[in-house]
Order: C-alpha cells, then structure tokens, then sequence
C-alpha cells in the first residue's frame, strides 16, 4: 500500500475519532445537547476527512494518467518503429512496382513493334494479294465470257444442225409418202391395164370364134368361098396373135407391179425414220444449256466469295492495325501509375522523416501527431489526384473511337 | 391397232383415230380414211390418244393431209399426244403448222 495511502487513512480515523470524542462529550456533560461549538467541530472534522478523501482520489487519477501516458508513448514508439519498417517495405515495393511497370512498358512497345511491323506487312501483303485475286477475276471473267460465247456458240450450232436435220427428215418423208401414194396410183392404174387386158382377150377370142365361123361359111360356100377361107384364117390367126400380144402386155404389167411394189417398200423405208434420235439430241442440247448456265452461277458464286474473304481479311487487318493503338494508351496507362507510385513514395518518405525524428526524440508527440495527419491529408489528396488522373486516361479506352494510326 | 374413223352427223368434223404405231404401215388406212370422206370448210381431228409409237413417215402423212386439207378449205386439229409423241411434233415445228392441243 503506498505511502499516501496510509496517511489518507490516517486522517480518516483522526476524523472519526474527534467526531466520536465530541458525541461522547455531549453525552456525558450536556446529555446529548449540541451547542454551535461541539457541531462545528464535527463539521470541520467530517470537511478535513473528505478534503483529504477527495485529494487522495485527484493523486489517484494523476498517478494512473501518468502511467498510461507512458504506456501509450511507449505503444506509439513501438507503432513508430513497426510503420518505419513498413515504410520501408512499401517504398521497396513501389520501386519494384516502378521497375516492373517501366520494364512493362518496354515488353508492350517491344511486343506492338513486332506486330505493327508485322501487320503492316500483311496488309501489304493483303492488298497485293487483292491486286492478285481482282487480276485472276479479270482473267477468269473473259475466259468464261469466251468460253461461253463458245459454248454457246456450239451449242446454238448444234440446234441448228438438229432443226435442218430434223427438217430434211420430215421433208424427205413428206417426199417420200407422197412418191409412195403416187405409186399407189399407179398400182391401181395397172389393175385398170390389166382389166382392159382381159377385155381386149375377150374381143380376140370372139374374133377367133367370128373366123371360125366364116371359115366355116366359106366350106360350104365351096369354090366361091375359097378367096374368103384364106381371109377367114388370117383373121383367126390375128385374134390368136393378138392374144399371144396381150398375154406378154400382162406379163409385163405383173413384172412392172412388182417392181413398184418394190420401189414402194424401198421409199417407204426411206421415208420412215426413227424419230428417238433427233428427240436424244435435243435433250442433250437442252442439258448442255443448263449445264452452262449453272457453270455461269456456279463460277459467279466462287468468284464472288473470293471477293467477299479478300474483303473480310482487309477488314480484320484494319481492325488489327487500330487495335494496337492500345499500346499508347497502356503507356500512358504505364505512366501514371508511375507517376502514383512516386507520389505515394514521396509521401512515405515524408512519412518515415517524421518517425525517425520522433523515434530520435527531435520532436515531441504532439508534433508528431502533426506530422501524421499533414500524411494522412497528402495521401488522401494523392488518392484525389489518381482519380483524376485514372478519369484522363479512361477517357481513351475505346479504341474503336480513335483514328486509324499506322505504326 | 389400226385406224378408226368417226364422221360427225353435219359432215363437218371428221376424226381419225390412230391406235399403236403410227408408221409407214399405216399409209394406207391414213389416206383412205380423208380420201374416202370429202370434207368441206371443216376439221380433222387427229386423235393420238392411243399412239404409242410415230416416225418420220407419220410425219410425213400428216403434212400430205394438210396439203391436201387446203384444197377443202379445212383445219387440222392433233389432240391427246402423249408427253413423246409431243416432243417429235414441237422437234418438226409442228405445232407452227397444226393446231395442237
């Protein structure tokens, strides 16, 4: 117990045996009546008892705030020492940071170097390659356009040829029944020649019969019909001449009959021609047209997809060569973070000034409570300024928006 | 098989219908058939319903009865030809001399 304590205690057992000693006295001398003296010696005694409780309390308290003051001071010395380290560390930190964001740099421009260069000699390449592609259009164009005008040609041609052959068929046939038909006429003609034949055979074998007849007159005429027998059998025998003559006439005509006949089989032949072939051909003419204005859309097709990839590579090197712009955002980028980290490292640096001169003890603790709110202000007002500084850099994020910038 | 005639009631239409192949062996029939019917300002009708088969000589026949139609001042009419049959008439251009349906 210390020292102040026990004199405390002491005034307070004083108190309450002067107070004790007054009551007694009262009792005894005065039974229990008080008069001014014997109270204000009370009052007084009580006053001085709680002055000294009351001082004793003050000590208490000012004992006690002195020891946690050194406690704190000694917290804030071990805080300092701690941050100082720290400080340290972060400022290492923020140099690397630094180094790895110059050396970032460096990689990218390296690196959109290369690309540029490379892009660059794609879409050279890329337009050569169009100049190539539009010549091999050209060519390809005319050579169809020749090919099928000749095509065309052949086969405008070859209808030609399969109308005047078609043509020449119908008229032959047309020719050729209408020989066959006249040869029909003539076969019912020589049906007539031969009726009248066998009329004219008739009328000899009556005139046979009539010589007859008057030769048989003439016999019984005696001498007088001799002159008239003679005559009579040189009529006999003119009638059997005579159809010895129409006998030959008939063989003749039945010798012509089958020549026409075979003259008709021969042209009907000529005049009945398979039309199956003619029909092929024209079938074949016709696949030969649709087949060539297939090839037509079918080469137009290609050419045009030809023309569509050549315009899509132009447009994605393009695309490309824009998008590597970004390497002079992500350098500007690159260099505001530096410029961040700096302002941070400075204010670090201000910051471990401070610590050190507090841990050396060339400033009290009140001004280094300064010190620390001035880095508190600096390092919210670095904050504010890479705001700001993030705001001008974002403002160029889309590279679509900017010009197209060959490297 | 063979020719078939139908002469109308007025004399005016005068159908020959030609049954399977319609060739040279029909040369007969086919001219018998306008030859025997006199027609005047009136019309064949040459029905192919039930052709199966024509060649040149067909041909032939049917530009013998338009010549000889023009002399009666009558038309020719070809009805029913089958899809092939169609195509040897529109191959010969018919169709820019007959009436063809």
């Amino acid at each position: 117990m210390p020292e102040t304590e026990i004199i405390n205690m002491k005034n307070i057992v004083i108190g309450l045996i002067l107070s004790i000693l007054v009551v007694v006295y009262a009792y005894v001398y005065q039974g229990l009546k008080f008069g001014i003296i014997e109270v204000a010696i009370i009052i007084v005694s009580w006053l001085f008892l709680m002055l000294s409780l009351v001082r004793q309390s003050k000590k208490n308290q000012l004992e006690e705030n002195e020891n946690s003051r050194k406690v704190s001071f000694q917290a804030v010395k071990e805080l300092a020492e701690e941050s100082s380290k720290q400080y340290d560390s972060v400022t290492k930190e923020l140099s690397d940071v630094i180094a790895n964001t110059n050396k970032l740099k460096t990689i990218i421009l390296d690196a959109v170097n290369g690309l540029s260069s490379s892009f660059s000699v794609l879409a050279q390449q890329s337009s050569e390659q169009e100049a190539i592609v539009k010549d091999l259009i050209n060519v390809l164009d005319d050579s169809a356009k020749n090919e099928d005008e000749n095509q065309s040609g052949f086969v405008e041609e070859t209808r030609d040829i399969l109308e005047y052959f078609v043509e020449n068929v119908t008229e032959v046939s047309r020719g050729g029944m209408t020989m066959v038909y006249t040869v029909d006429d003539i076969e019912k003609q020589m049906d007539d020649v031969n009726r009248l034949l066998t009329d004219i055979g008739v009328i000899a074998n009556q005139t046979n019969l009539l010589a007859l007849n008057a030769a048989i007159e003439a016999a019984r005429a005696g001498e007088a019909g001799r002159g008239f027998a003679v005559v009579a059998d040189e009529v006999r025998s003119l009638s059997k001449n005579s159809n010895i003559l129409n006998d030959k006439i008939r063989n003749v005509v039945d010798n012509s009959k089958l020549n026409i006949e075979k003259a008709k089989s021969l042209v009907g032949e000529i005049a009945s021609r398979d039309m199956s072939v003619a029909m092929q051909h024209k079938v074949r003419v016709d696949e030969m047209l649709n087949n060539l204005s297939e090839q037509d859309k079918f080469v137009d097709g290609k050419l045009s997809d030809i023309k569509y990839v050549t315009m899509k590579v132009e447009e994605s090197v393009s695309t490309a060569v824009r998008s590597l712009q970004f390497e002079d955002i992500a350098r500007q980028l690159c260099d505001q973070m530096n410029k961040h980290a700096e302002l941070v490292n400075k204010n670090m640096q201000n910051g471990k000034l401070a610590i050190d001169s507090f841990k050396a003890g060339d400033i009290s603790i009140d001004d280094f409570v300064g010190v620390l709110k001035r880095f508190n202000e600096d390092m919210s007002l670095t904050a504010t300024q890479a705001v700001s500084i993030h705001s001008t850099t974002s403002s160029q994020d889309d590279m679509d928006e900017g010009d197209i910038e060959l490297f | 098989m063979g020719v078939s005639i139908n002469l109308s009631k007025d004399d005016k239409v005068l159908t020959i219908k030609i049954s399977g192949r319609f060739d040279f062996s029909m040369h007969n029939d086919f001219r018998n058939a306008y030859k025997d019917n006199n027609l005047s300002n009136g019309v064949y009708v040459i029905d192919l319903k039930d052709t199966e088969y024509m060649d040149s000589s067909a041909l032939g026949m049917l530009l013998l009865l338009k010549e000889y139609s023009s002399t009666n001042s009558s038309k020719i009419k070809i009805v029913h030809a089958s899809a092939e049959i169609r195509e040897i008439l529109d191959i010969a251009s018919f169709d820019k001399l007959f009436l063809i349906d």
